[in-house]
């Protein structure tokens, strides 16, 4: 794992280290950690609220990572890819790396908002840009078909999430407006 | 371990440091999500709410925390206040009451924070700021109103039902066992007894007294001048302000003005809410309060409290 963060980081121009499935799993957790105390303090709540929030990051990182992976496997198998999904899985989460430094940022930006707000574009480029060259290094893809199965996961993987969280928050919004 | 291992670990251990950090930090100020000022900088002027009946509800709203005027919330909120070195309190107030605890809980830290000297406090009136919510109003160097505000009902009301003769009509009855005779004083099972109404009216005095001498030293009125106005008639903001109840007229951006002037700011001021709704407490609350008036139809102050309000 620590391996996998140095050469992320530090080496972002060397080849992804995949991660197996169980540091896949602490990664995501480490991120919902940073990500669910950052926002809690961020919004003032309590250590309910942080516990709480640090659970729907988990839950969300979990069903993005699972849906954006099986889209990107989908699609780059359409062009002719030769990874597998789960091989798409350990080598898409390396490239999550840079949304450790969310959690400093967002401290930054307590005294300091805009340039919180320019790096935290940085660093969501930079897994972006990561992402694509997760799926082209699985899949034997050029950075061109890469880019255009993460492009057309994101859209997958947003109208599946969208789908999946509209019937709770539409239930809500009846219950808040009748 | 390996310098690069290393160095991927202390990154690991900073961002995770940086996190908690910010987490602590929100939590201890009770920030919210609608500043005026930036969290970092130093705010001139607290905003506090005072919106809704007050009462003695939960302090920080989680899931399904009480979103009213909560006595422990607006203290937490006057402390961090305080705690920040800010030069004045705005209280904004729509109100049309609460409990006479509760509101006293209020008063008397606003009194604190008042007599200690190093910051004003100014209040600003909405649509409502009656009984409990003048209770509150009272501690501050200064009150404004909007001229159709409504304010006033200083007094105490205790209000007891008697369901009895429905019950018999149901033929429901009930048996109490009590360990004196003045246990069940607020039943609403019986009618009162003379005894009964004579205690309960001597404890409406006391709270109202109460009330009268926090009227008096809070807005230095002599209480032979108050009396008159105090036997529960409510006021618009003008006429507030033609008895003295009232100071100045003006809306919310007028008070702000007032309070910048008050605690000698110079130039425009800046303010910060330290009791603005978080997200979840601004969701929650209203499923909680649909889905409470869903369960019981009999919503509001409970028939056991003493309610300084306009209205029950």
């Amino acid at each position: 794992m620590l391996d996998s963060l140095y050469q992320t980081l530090f080496h972002p121009r060397a080849a992804l280290l995949p991660l197996s499935m169980g540091s896949s799993w602490a990664l995501l957790l480490l991120l919902s950690i940073t990500g669910g105390l950052s926002w809690a303090g961020k919004l003032g709540l309590g250590g309910a609220g942080a516990v709480m929030l640090t659970l729907c990051f988990l839950g969300l990182y979990l069903i993005v990572w699972f849906c954006f992976s099986a889209a990107t496997s989908l699609l780059a198998q359409l062009m002719e890819g030769k990874g597998s999904g789960p091989a798409t899985m350990e080598t898409v989460t390396p490239a999550l790396w840079p949304a450790l430094l969310f959690g400093p940022l967002t401290a930054l930006g307590q005294h300091f908002e805009r340039l919180a707000g320019v790096l935290e574009f940085v660093v969501a480029v930079w897994i972006l840009v990561g992402l694509v060259r997760a799926i082209a290094q699985v899949h034997g893809l050029s950075l061109g078909k890469a880019a255009l199965c993460v492009l057309g996961a994101c859209a997958l993987a947003f109208f599946g999430l969208g789908a999946l969280l509209g019937a709770p928050v539409l239930l809500l919004a009846l219950v808040v407006a009748s | 371990m390996r310098t690069d291992r290393l160095l991927a670990a202390l990154l690991i251990i900073a961002c995770l440091f940086a996190a908690i950090t910010t987490w602590w930090h929100g939590d201890r100020r009770g920030m919210g999500t609608a500043e005026l000022a930036d969290a970092g900088s130093g705010a001139d002027i607290a905003m506090i709410d005072v919106y809704g009946t007050i009462s003695d509800g939960k302090p920080d709203g989680g899931p399904f925390g009480d979103s009213g005027a909560s006595a422990i919330r607006l203290i937490k909120a006057i402390r961090a206040a305080e705690k920040d070195h800010v030069k004045a309190i705005l209280l904004r107030i729509n109100s049309p009451g609460g409990t006479a605890a509760a509101s006293q809980m209020v008063y008397e830290e606003l009194m604190r924070v008042r007599k200690a000297g190093k910051i004003k406090i100014v209040t600003s009136m909405g649509d409502m700021t009656a009984s409990g919510g003048y209770y509150i109003a009272a501690a501050s160097d200064h009150i404004m109103a909007n001229p159709a505000t409504t304010t006033g009902s200083i007094g105490v009301i205790l209000h007891v039902q008697n369901v009895q003769k429905l019950f018999d009509k149901l033929g429901v009855g009930s048996t109490v066992i009590k360990s004196g005779a003045h246990k069940d004083i607020l039943s609403p099972f019986r009618p009162m007894t003379r005894d009964e109404q004579a205690l309960l009216q001597q404890l409406v005095n006391d709270t109202y007294q109460q009330f009268l001498q926090a009227v008096v030293a809070g807005r230095k009125m002599p209480l032979d001048k108050l009396k008159p106005l105090a036997d529960g008639r409510v006021f618009t903001g003008d006429l507030a302000q033609k008895v003295g109840l009232v100071d100045s007229l003006g809306n919310y951006e007028d008070a702000i003005v007032k309070t910048g002037a008050l605690a000698g700011i110079k130039g425009t001021p800046k303010v910060r809410n330290y009791t603005s709704e978080t997200f979840w407490e601004g969701i929650f609350p209203k499923v909680e309060s649909k889905l409470s008036s869903l369960l019981s139809p009999a919503t509001g102050m409970g028939w056991n409290k003493i309610p300084l309000a306009l209205m029950e």
